[in-house]
This record gives structure tokens, C-alpha cells and sequence, in this order.
């Protein structure tokens, strides 16, 4: 199965083929983000407007999620946090994939390129990825481009890592051959021949990096270093609740939810992405 | 075999290699001249003057660099720009909590995720199975601190059943340890239970399709007896793998476990650190989280050797 099949096979007429959890998380995922894009015509106020007569409210009718220690509402800067933290997930994910799959395809053409890009990717993958990325954003100073470096960087070694092992696979195979017999450049064999069969399983695992991005943005904000309160982030709104979890507990109940349900939506669709892929799949009907 | 072991064990030296200089790259990322940065925002410039001096910063980068990997394979991680003391001495002074933790979630991680996982395997594609396959979904994808803060409000505010901050040492006696340990443990442990369970639920799924189960069946053992005395064994094999590599990936979840917690681990060495930028310490904290995942994973590796016959190296 190549790449142009899975994405056809995503069309909408197809959609309602796939399984029935696939089905909702790219509904839902789809709403979240015409939602966080049209925050300003939903939300009516803004996101920085601070009321201090209102600080620390449970919801109510006037505030769907509650106010924060300054009187904002909850509800949106959750709605405009969402434009960040999902750039933050596609930025992050677009970087790490694009810079590992260069990695792992010249690993993989070459011996000596392979030995030393695959000692540097191992050593890297040694650093546990959240720490790694929290010493990054402390040091770079934050920023939301700060975050997209810092989260991307553990990642590419696991692109990398994947890309190299099927460019060795599809090296091997008769197309290859045949195209180096009659006397293609190696790299117009890399980017021509190999890379599109392998950017099926770089999608799925670009999904994952996604949901994973969104998930440690809000770690970063956690522990108080990532995006400036000045944008608000799922991340940094969490960071604010913190001190107040204990006396106002919707401050972090409610934007984590919205967190796990969209990470959730993107974790399924990964899922549903490589159960495509695997050829003992096919779809019903 | 003797090969296998020497070439695996030498395999370590390019990974430290790597660590060491990620680690002791970051310094020279941040925009700004690094003895400033090392020496932290209240220096004085004669302060500055001597950390150059010290880290022989007019010196080549390699050069540098070698000198300090010389100091720190002999120990010496350098100083706290915050308190002035020896980082491994603080590190050391926080593991007690975090090595507990980290165990416990372990511990935790496995009870739910093995029975959940041999559960789905013999009925796949069952309601039980997609629900635990979305459970285990559900685990990678849930923020860490809401299930701690979820487990804060039940079982420490509502029913009082457990404290919710800090930590209990050995020395006040292992009920009190536990008392302090279980909140956080089933906090950490969550995420790896979603690992954990997928692997085990894979792996046994093949195990079970064996011929030597049919057999075990055919003769009429009964169920539990087929999966407990004859599958387990062979299910726990990849099961190392996961342990081993999860038990590193907590010790970056120490980290949100330990804040939400309020633990005085190494995760709260490191927040501390951040906050101060406060340099060595953050370097000294990723070298030893990064030697312990090197040295487990070498160990897992080398466990193979004894629990795994099957397998022939040569």
C-alpha cells in the first residue's frame, strides 16, 4: 500500500468505513480545529482580559469553564491556547520528521554515513525526551518557536531511526535495481524511489509526534518553562492553575481534559493510520 | 557468546561519547557568552573572569570538551551556580525518593498492565480487548498531572485515605513509605501500563496461537493453568525490553510526578534548576538520567544471554 492509497483512502466518502472510533477522533479532531480557528467569532471576549471581581469562579452560565486568578475566562484562552498548542503539535512534528527523514536516508544509503548518524541518534535517544527538551527550552529562553526546537529535537532520532530502516528494506527491492542499472543518480534514487514508499509509515509516526508535542508543551508549561503567558497555550494555562489546584481545581481539570481528548484523537487516528498500513488490513465494505 | 557480551559492553563508550557532548553542548546553545551563563545573573565580572579561566573557555571547543569529560567521568559535575555545592553531591542527596518511585511505578505499572494485556490476548478483537486497547490508548494520551491531581482530590482530599505531598524515607518504617509512595507510583506508573499492556497483549496473542498451547488444551488443562504455568514465561520475554526501556522513560516522568507531589526528588532538582537557570545542575541531572537508561538497557540486553535460550549469538 503507498502513500496516495492511505490518503485516498481517507476521503470523505470512505470516512464513514472506518471504524467506528476512527471515525469520531477525526470528526472530533476536525471540529477542535475549525473551533480553535474561529476563537475569536466564538469566544466574544479576549483571552488576556483580566476581571479582577471575578477571580478563581467555578463555570457558570457566563463562564462555560470558570475564571483564573485574574478573571479571565477559561474558556477562551482554552479556545485561543488551542491555536498555539496545536501549531505547536504540527510545527513540532513537520520539524522532527523532516529533519530525521533526511538523517535516516542518508543513513541508510551509505555505510559510513549509517555507522556515525546512527551512534550520534543512538547517544541522543539515551536522554530521556522530556528532560532533553525542558533543558533545551530553559536555555534557548521561551518562546513558541523555543518549544517547537526543543520537542522536536528528541524526536528526530526516532524519525531517523524509522526512515533508515526502510530505506534498507527498499533498497534491496527490484525497482531500485532497476532503476540503478540503467544509471540513476543515488540521490535521485533516495528522494525519487525510496522516499515516496516510505512515506506511509513517516505519516503515522508523524501523527504520533504530533500528539506527543501537545502532551509534553503542556509538561513544559508545568514545570514553567515554554511558551510566554503573554500567548496563552494549553500548556501555560495548566502552568497558572497550578498554584491553585487545590482551592480552584477547574483551572487545570478542564483544559487537561480538552489536552487528553484531542491527544487521544490524534493517538487513534495514528492507530488507525498503521492498521491501514499493515497488510492483514482491509476495509470493510 | 563471549563476543557478543564484549562487543555489546564496548557499544556503550559511542553513546556516552554522544551524551557527554549534547550535554556539554548545551551550554555553548544559549545565545550570550558561557561563563556569563555559567556564572548565573549575580556575578561579578571578575567572577566571570575566573569561571573562563577554570573551563579554559580561550581554549579550543575540543579541547574543553575533553577536560571536561576528564572531570566529569572522575565525578566532578562541576558546582550549583545557586548554592555553590557539588551537583553529584546534590543529585545523590535527592535519589533516595526518585529511585523509590520509580520502582514502585514499576511495580504498579506491571500488576494492571500484564493481567489487563493477557486478557485482551485471549479474546482479541473482542468488546473486552478494544476496551483495553482504548485504555491503553487512553494512557499515552491523558496529561500525567491530571491523573495525579484526580488521585490528589479522591483519595487524599475526599476520603483522606492517603497524604498528598512529599516523601517518606525507609527510615520511618516501610506502611508510611508505602502510605506516600502509592498516590505518585499509580501516577507515574500510568503511562507506562499503556506500554506495558500493548506489549504484553502482542506477545502473548503469538504465544497463545502456539502449537504447545493446542496441546495443553487438547489434554483439558484449564485455562488459567495454560496461561499462568505454560505462557508466562514466554510472554515476559519482550516484556524485559519494555520494563527496561520504561523504567528510563520515567525518570523524565519523575519530573511532572515529583511537582505534582511535591517530592524532593531529582525531578524537583531539575524544576528548581530550571528556575534559577542554574546550569550544572540541569547538565548533571540529563548525564545521569541518560547513564542510567544506558546502563539498564545494557543490562537488559546482557539479561537476554540467561532468560532467553532460544536466541544464539555468535
Amino acid at each position: 500500500m503507498t502513500f496516495s492509497d492511505v490518503t485516498g483512502s481517507l476521503q470523505l466518502r470512505q470516512l464513514s468505513r472506518l471504524p467506528a472510533a476512527l471515525q469520531i477522533a477525526v470528526i472530533f479532531l476536525i471540529l477542535v480545529v475549525l473551533t480553535t480557528l474561529s476563537s475569536p467569532l466564538i469566544a466574544g471576549t479576549d483571552p488576556l482580559a483580566m476581571n479582577p471581581q471575578f477571580r478563581l469562579k467555578p463555570p457558570s452560565s457566563e463562564h462555560m469553564l470558570g475564571t483564573d486568578m485574574f478573571g479571565r475566562d477559561i474558556f477562551t484562552r482554552v479556545l485561543y491556547g488551542g491555536q498555539v498548542s496545536l501549531a505547536i503539535g504540527v510545527g513540532t512534528a513537520a520539524l522532527a520528521t523532516t529533519v530525521g527523514t533526511i538523517l535516516g536516508l542518508i543513513a541508510g544509503a551509505g555505510q559510513a554515513s549509517d555507522k556515525i548518524l546512527m551512534r550520534i541518534m543512538d547517544g541522543m535517544m539515551a536522554i530521556p525526551g522530556i528532560l532533553l527538551a525542558i533543558a533545551l527550552a530553559t536555555i534557548f529562553g521561551s518562546g513558541v518557536l523555543t518549544v517547537i526546537v526543543a520537542l522536536a529535537v528528541p524526536e528526530v532520532p526516532v524519525v531517523a531511526r524509522l526512515v533508515r530502516s526502510l530505506t534498507l528494506t527498499l533498497r534491496e527491492q527490484a525497482f531500485v535495481e532497476a532503476a540503478q542499472s540503467y544509471g540513476t543518480g543515488p540521490l535521485r534514487i533516495l528522494f525519487k524511489y525510496i522516499l515516496p514508499n516510505a512515506l506511509a509509515p513517516i505519516a503515522v509516526q508523524a501523527t504520533y509526534i504530533c500528539g506527543l508535542a501537545i502532551l509534553f508543551e503542556a509538561y513544559l508549561g508545568f514545570v514553567g518553562v515554554g511558551v510566554p503567558p503573554e500567548h496563552p497555550s494549553w500548556g501555560n494555562i495548566v502552568a497558572e492553575g497550578r498554584t491553585f489546584v487545590l482551592i480552584a481545581p477547574h483551572l487545570i481539570v478542564y483544559p487537561s481534559v480538552v489536552i487528553a481528548a484531542v491527544v487521544l484523537a490524534i493517538n487513534l487516528i495514528g492507530d488507525g493510520l498503521r492498521d491501514m498500513l499493515d497488510p492483514r488490513f482491509t476495509l470493510p465494505g | 557468546m563471549i563476543r557478543y557480551l564484549i562487543t555489546r559492553v564496548l557499544s556503550v563508550i559511542p553513546v556516552v561519547g554522544v551524551v557527554t557532548a549534547v550535554v556539554f553542548g548545551l551550554t555553548y546553545l544559549s545565545p550570550g557568552d558561557p561563563a556569563a551563563v555559567l556564572a548565573g545573573d549575580y556575578a561579578s565580572p571578575a567572577q566571570i573572569e575566573a569561571i573562563r579561566e577554570r573551563l579554559q573557555l580561550d581554549a579550543p571547543v575540543v579541547s574543553r570538551y575533553f577536560v571536561w569529560l576528564g572531570n566529569t567521568l572522575h565525578g566532578d559535575f562541576g558546582a550549583s551556580l545557586f548554592s555553590g555545592q557539588p551537583v553529584l553531591n546534590l543529585i545523590l542527596a535527592r535519589a533516595e525518593p526518585t529511585i523509590t518511585l520509580a520502582i514502585a511505578a514499576t511495580f504498579v505499572a506491571l500488576i494492571i498492565a500484564v493481567p489487563l494485556g493477557l486478557l485482551a490476548a485471549q479474546r482479541p478483537g473482542t468488546l473486552v480487548d478494544r476496551v483495553v486497547l482504548l485504555f491503553c490508548v487512553g494512557g499515552m494520551s491523558i496529561p500525567a498531572f491530571l491523573i495525579g491531581y484526580l488521585l490528589i482530590f479522591t483519595f487524599g482530599v475526599r476520603l483522606g485515605w492517603m497524604p498528598v505531598q512529599g516523601f517518606a524515607g525507609m527510615d520511618k518504617g516501610i506502611p508510611e513509605m508505602a502510605r506516600h509512595i502509592l498516590l505518585p507510583a499509580i501516577m507515574l506508573g500510568f503511562a507506562q501500563t499503556a506500554l506495558i499492556g500493548r506489549i504484553t497483549r502482542a506477545s502473548a496473542i503469538e504465544v497463545f496461537n502456539q502449537d504447545f498451547v493446542r496441546v495443553a488444551r487438547a489434554k483439558g488443562l484449564s485455562e488459567t493453568s495454560i496461561v499462568i504455568r505454560h505462557c508466562l514465561k514466554l510472554v515476559a520475554v519482550p516484556l524485559v525490553t519494555v520494563v527496561g526501556t520504561s523504567f528510563a522513560s520515567m525518570l523524565g516522568g519523575v519530573v511532572i510526578t515529583e511537582t505534582v507531589f511535591a517530592i524532593p526528588g531529582i525531578g524537583r532538582l531539575l524544576v528548581e534548576a530550571i528556575q534559577r537557570i542554574d546550569i550544572p545542575v540541569i547538565q548533571g541531572v540529563l548525564l545521569i538520567s541518560a547513564m542510567v537508561y544506558v546502563v539498564i538497557n545494557l543490562l537488559v540486553d546482557l539479561s537476554y544471554l540467561v532468560i532467553d535460550p532460544r536466541i544464539k549469538y555468535t
